[in-house]
């Protein structure tokens, strides 16, 4: 659409030519809304792979004894699930969902550097399909998405000439690690650089819609978190192949190191992977209530401390590993004091949704659904910082069930929110809202029977990454129900495929404000032009365009911000 | 007097007696079907500490849960949009309102984070002198336990183990796997060692982890108050077989235990007692031996590869045939096998059938293990079980 | 590009002409990023190091220390270091209006970032004849790696300047728009930081560990 009127020239081939053509547009293309909408699809096509990889577990794991997948197969499929579903799934859609909504949010009429982050995209596709076609290249990686050394190690493993981890699955994981943290380092510096310098007239930082904020704190959170990942599978790699001895007991190194390194990246990780997700709640539950978001500086700095936080928590994943008490006591105590920012936002979304006039939207289903799953999890967390109890339960079951909580319950749930809520301003369309509540409550069922069973089988005794195990009373009924879950999970994605391709070749019956929402990107067009703005607004509230709306009773008036 | 009258219960005491009833409920289901690795069914102290824990949390976590839901759902319903639902008051937020919800989940998390702490150290030590000490290896993929007299030579071994140059190792009183026996009402003190990668040692019914870190001397101490067989397992990934690195911990009266432990120091049952004289040299004993010394044949003379097949990994202290021991480490010690459960990890349970099932082929009950198939012919199998379930 | 983006992309500047240029903040985060990976690096090796009774670990071969004649890394040192100033003029000839005299003093500072890396070269020659590799023990691990990450980076400078000093040549900066020489130059200034941090810590640390 934008090169429409633009003479071309008549060679066979020729750039010009190509970034005219119907794909050659999306090839081409620096538009921070085709980069998203590239990068959330992406993301939610490796979502299906991630998905596929867990009915596979979930299968195998459905009654005892069962066969379905050979050992080495099923390390694989959940070291490609969770590796999959962080670096391939969440990260990429809210890095998709970021692209295109925050600048037209602050009122930019872009990134600030859009070919890097045309390269940030093609990066994450091409690290993607390199991780996943290493399944029929030798093997995938299959130890694990935390990938412990020694078990990745290229050396002598106990027993005479058997290699810790032969062949080459490790290297597939530590090389696409490598290329999909690139990525994330570029386009973090873009967000980075696009929130701080790129608002709009009147824009201020604290006027800036919460999921600019977090997707800001997000950003932070990568460009200082992510060159642990990047030093600790770098030495990794060099232990592997250039004969260093960085993580290898058997020559003065430690395993622990690795332990060390990556969870100084993957706990603000896991922040990573939420913090837009609140970003998303805060976003849409105001629009629905009809209601300004309850307390916004204190979901905003909230997030903020957050993001502090989590550089101080990484080693309440080594509880069980043998650390001195103080330490162990010191881990405990920054865990706990976590909680009480994400509790700050929990309490202020109920402020939101507390005498509202609420229109429950599927949107507004998911952003609820969100919150009311995201707590069972976040209190699930709360007890695993229970260090003596901990000990318990850690690599166990329950530790699953919290991972899914926060994350299928927490950020897919969110991500559902998002699609819902902004799908019209993406291709001007809405997504059936029929279809999308039955998906809703087949999404909650699902996931309450696949993972709530798991916190008792944790109790229960049952480890995490058993490829089976034997008949036991306890756990047959339990893990047969979480694969019941999982289907229904199952269905209700296929139910929103089918939805959503419904709606793509429907009518664009949108409009450009469907919501009567508050922030600037409701303001332009549904798709927005590639400038975005015919003229960039100026701002002087949180609430743009209901200013703009009601003019009898703006926010600035009413409220000092 | 009646106690429940249901007219009487208004909806905050009905929202005040659920959570009381969860909790109870919750209880009675879970302490009730947990089975036999239940965290929640503590059988010795330090399970005990941690399951307190646990009810405390979930007791706390049970009330933010209904509280926080309980505004949720209310809000979904009173406050949907009805056709004549009035704007709402557009309210920006209240800092009195901020700081108590602040301060109130400070102050229990605080109070949980107390009781965290306090535990944490109190189950650092025991309160009694520990009495038998086991140096646990962790191989992959089944549990070694090795048996010392004192703690010192217990930390000897452990360095020899890890490679170190030791003088004057001592040897273990007793040498077994899969299968853990400790008495009652005692502290076992246990070292960790892994040469490998890092195994992750558990009994839920005795205590919580300890990982298996290779260079680091990890340690740990449970006991068990009651008598009972109480399964283990390895929790941290650890490779192909990580689902079968199980083991069980068996805690028996003292009296039994004193029992056990000179049964375990005797040298192996010896089928061959009448005839000490035979070697590997002779040949097959021939159909008139009894099945058991055919199967200490093929024990100790059966080649495979070039090697001599059973006795390349595997130990039968005291026993020899000719002047050939049975001295191999890579696998577990045999010297007596027939006393245990398990077999190889928990992947079977040991009696005749499941050893027989092993024996022709481990590589189908447990791909990847280090135990190749070995080729034996029916007829060397039904031999084997018979002298390894010989070894009491 | 279409003529819509081109004009897109002017309104885009247009946004933020007060203040430092965009790339210049990209370039910050981006440093500081890198910056972190060092510190990484070097935080892995005094984990390792204090680990151990002793540093060097017996069994390793220990690395000739500078007080112990091995002087050529703190050559290296000077001329890395040194490095930085022929960059501070060529700004400095920049904003005169002196473009001819910019390729130049960019050519000095590769010149000595090339002779930096050939004596690193030839260290590591020397080490490896004596059989000090990566594999030996933790001393060869941390030294190759922290020394090679960053002989990697001043590599990755030297080209980066090497570009720089051709657009020069050809009369590529103007007065008002050479961000990438900024670029390049602040990319050089943190190559030399991290060397002082590397230095110190892989060299001068083990004289006080004996
Ligand atoms: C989205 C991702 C996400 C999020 C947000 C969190 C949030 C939290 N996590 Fe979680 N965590 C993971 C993802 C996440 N986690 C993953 C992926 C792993 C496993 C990695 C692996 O091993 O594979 C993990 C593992 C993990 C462990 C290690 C377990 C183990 O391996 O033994 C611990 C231990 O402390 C922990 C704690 C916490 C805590 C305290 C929070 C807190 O932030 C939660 C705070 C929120 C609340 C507590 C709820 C709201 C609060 C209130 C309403 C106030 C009142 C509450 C009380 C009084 C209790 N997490
Ligand atoms: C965002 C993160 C995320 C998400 C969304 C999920 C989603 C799911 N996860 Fe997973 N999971 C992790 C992150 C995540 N997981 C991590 C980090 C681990 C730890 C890994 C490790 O130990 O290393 C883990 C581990 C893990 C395990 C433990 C494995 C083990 O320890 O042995 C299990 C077991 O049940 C599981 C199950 C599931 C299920 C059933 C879902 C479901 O919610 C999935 C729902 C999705 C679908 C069902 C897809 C639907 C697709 C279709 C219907 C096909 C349509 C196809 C076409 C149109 C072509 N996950
Ligand atoms: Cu050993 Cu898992
Ligand atoms: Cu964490």
């Amino acid at each position: 659409m934008a090169v429409q009127g633009v003479a071309i020239p008549e060679r066979a081939f020729s750039p010009e030519r190509l970034s005219a053509s119907k794909i050659g547009v999306w090839l081409t293309t620096t538009d921070h809304k085709r980069i998203g909408i590239m990068y959330m699809l992406t993301g939610f096509f490796f979502f299906l792979v991630g998905g596929i990889e867990a009915l596979l577990i979930r299968t195998q794991l459905a009654v005892p004894d069962n066969v379905v997948l050979s050992p080495d197969l099923y390390n694989q499929m959940f070291t490609m699930h969770g590796t999959t579903m962080i670096f391939l799934f969440v990260m990429p859609f809210f890095t998709g969902l970021g692209n295109f909504v925050v600048p037209l949010m602050i009122g930019a009429r872009d990134m600030a550097f859009p070919r890097l982050n045309a390269l940030g995209y093609w990066l994450v596709l091409f690290a993607g399909i390199f991780l996943s076609v290493s399944f029929f290249a030798g093997g995938a990686p299959n130890a694990g998405w935390f990938s412990y050394a020694p078990l990745t190690e290229a050396i002598n493993c106990g027993r005479p000439g058997a290699l810790c981890s032969p062949g080459q699955n490790m290297d597939f994981w530590i090389l696409g690690i490598q290329l999909l943290g690139l990525s994330s380092i570029l386009g973090s510096l873009n967000f980075v650089v696009t929130i701080l310098r790129l608002r709009a007239p009147g824009m201020t930082i604290n006027r800036m819609p919460i999921l600019a904020w977090m997707t800001m704190v997000t950003s932070f959170l990568l460009l200082f978190a992510l060159p642990s990942l990047t030093a600790a599978s770098a030495i990794l790699f060099f232990d592997r192949h250039l004969g260093t001895h960085f993580y290898q007991a058997a020559f003065g190194g430690d395993p622990l190191l690795w332990q060390h390194l990556f969870w100084s990246f993957g706990h603000p990780e896991v922040y990573v992977l939420i913090l837009p997700a609140f970003g998303i709640a805060s976003e849409v539950l105001p629009v629905f209530s009809r209601k300004p978001l309850f307390g916004y500086t204190f979901v905003a700095w909230s997030g903020v401390a957050i993001g502090f936080l989590s550089f101080t928590v990484w080693a309440h994943h080594m509880f069980a590993v043998g650390l001195p008490v103080t330490a162990q006591s010191f881990f405990a105590t920054t865990t706990t004091l976590i909680a009480i920012p994400t509790a700050v936002k929990i309490f202020n979304w109920l402020g939101t949704v507390y005498g509202g006039k609420l229109n429950m939207t599927v949107a507004m289903y998911f952003a609820i659904g969100f919150v009311a799953m995201f707590l069972i999890g976040g209190l699930n967390g709360a007890a695993l910082a229970i260090v003596p109890f901990d000990y318990q339960v850690t690599d166990s079951y329950f530790v699953v069930s919290h991972i899914h909580y926060v994350l299928f319950g927490g950020a897919a749930l969110a991500i559902f929110a998002a699609i819902f809520y902004w799908f019209p301003k993406w291709t001007g369309k809405l997504l059936n809202e029929r279809l999308g509540k039955i998906q809703f409550w087949f999404l909650i069922v699902g996931l309450n029977l696949a993972f709530f069973p798991m916190h008792l089988l944790g109790l229960f005794g049952m480890p995490r990454r058993i490829y089976t195990y034997a008949s036991n009373p306890a756990w047959d009924g339990l893990n047969l129900l979480a694969t019941i879950g999982a289907f229904t999970i199952a269905v209700g994605v296929l139910i929103f495929i089918v939805n959503f391709f419904m709606s793509i070749r429907g009518p664009a019956t949108a409009g450009d404000d469907p919501w009567d929402a508050f922030t600037l990107e409701w303001m332009t067009t549904s798709p927005p032009a590639v400038y975005n703005f015919k003229k960039i607004p100026t701002v002087r509230s949180r609430r743009p365009f209901y200013d703009f709306k009601h003019p009898d009773n703006p926010d600035w008036k009413s409220a000092h911000h | 007097m009646r106690i429940f009258s249901p007219r009487k219960l208004s909806r905050a005491k009905l929202i005040g007696w659920s959570i009381p009833a969860i909790v109870v409920l919750g209880v009675l289901f879970l302490a009730g079907c947990g089975g036999d690795s239940s965290i929640i069914d503590p059988q010795g102290p330090v399970a005990l500490k941690q399951s307190d824990l646990f009810w405390f949390i979930f007791i706390v976590a049970t009330v933010v849960f209904v509280a926080v839901e309980g505004v949720l759902i209310y809000s979904v319903v009173r406050f949907r949009a009805r056709p004549n639902s009035p704007e709402p008051r557009q309210i920006h937020g209240n800092t009195r309102l901020e700081i108590a919800w602040t301060i109130v989940p400070s102050l229990v998390l605080f109070l949980v984070l107390g009781y965290t702490i306090y535990t944490l150290v109190g189950i650092q030590e025991p309160a009694n002198k520990a009495q038998t000490f086991v140096n646990v290896v962790g191989h992959q993929w089944w549990w070694e336990f090795r048996y010392f007299e004192s703690a010192g030579d217990a930390q000897v071994d452990v360095n020899a183990l890890n490679g170190q140059a030791v003088q004057n190792a001592p040897t273990p009183t007793i040498v077994t796997a899969d299968q853990l026996v400790v008495p009652t009402g005692t502290v076992v003190h246990l070292n960790l060692v892994s040469t490998n990668v890092i195994h992750s040692f558990w009994i839920p019914k005795l205590t919580g982890k300890t990982d298996v870190v290779p260079g680091h001397d990890n340690h740990m101490w449970f006991q068990a108050d009651t008598a009972g067989t109480f399964p283990g397992a390895c929790a941290e990934f650890c490779g192909d077989q990580h689902a079968h690195m199980r083991f069980e911990a068996q805690s028996m009266a003292m009296t039994d235990y004193t029992a056990w432990v000179t049964a375990q120091q005797k040298p192996a049952h010896d089928p061959d007692t009448n005839t000490p004289a035979l070697t590997c040299d002779q040949g097959w004993p021939g159909n008139d031996a009894t099945l058991a010394l055919q199967g200490k044949y093929y024990f100790f003379c059966k080649t495979f590869a070039g090697n001599n097949a059973c006795i390349s990994c595997h130990s039968v202290y005291g026993s020899t045939y000719g002047n050939i021991k049975a001295l191999g480490v890579v696998g577990p010690n045999l010297t007596h096998f027939g006393s245990r459960d398990l077999i190889a990890g928990g992947v079977l349970n040991n009696n005749q059938d499941d050893l027989t099932k092993w024996l022709t082929d481990p590589q189908q009950w447990k791909p990847g293990n280090d135990m190749p198939n070995l080729g034996l012919s029916p007829d060397e199998v039904q031999a084997l079980v018979a002298y390894l379930e010989s070894l009491q | 590009m279409s003529a819509v983006a081109k004009e897109h992309a002017e309104v885009h500047e247009e946004a933020v002409s007060e203040g430092r240029p965009l790339a210049w903040w990209g370039m910050v985060f981006f440093i500081a990023s890198e910056a972190l990976l060092f510190a990484n690096l070097i935080a892995a090796y005094l984990y390792l190091l204090v680990r151990q009774p002793h540093w060097p670990p017996p069994g390793n071969i220990p690395l000739e220390l500078v007080s112990q004649g091995n002087i050529l890394p703190a050559i290296n040192t000077v001329i890395l270091l040194s490095s930085s100033f022929p960059m501070i003029f060529a700004r400095r000839a920049m904003n005169q209006g002196k473009l001819k005299q910019v390729p130049w003093y960019i050519l000095a500072t590769i010149v000595l970032g090339a002779i930096f890396l050939m004596f690193q070269g030839v260290e590591y020659g020397s080490l490896f004849a004596e059989g000090n590799t990566p594999s030996n023990g933790l001393v060869g691990s941390t030294f190759f790696t922290l020394t090679g990450f960053h002989g990697a980076h001043v590599t990755g400078g030297v080209i980066f300047l090497l570009v720089q000093f051709f657009k020069g040549l050809r009369g590529g900066f103007t007065q008002k728009k050479h961000f990438s020489l900024l670029a390049a130059e602040m990319y050089w200034h943190f190559v030399d930081v991290v060397w002082i941090f590397v230095f110190s810590l892989v060299y001068l640390l083990p004289e006080f560990l004996k």
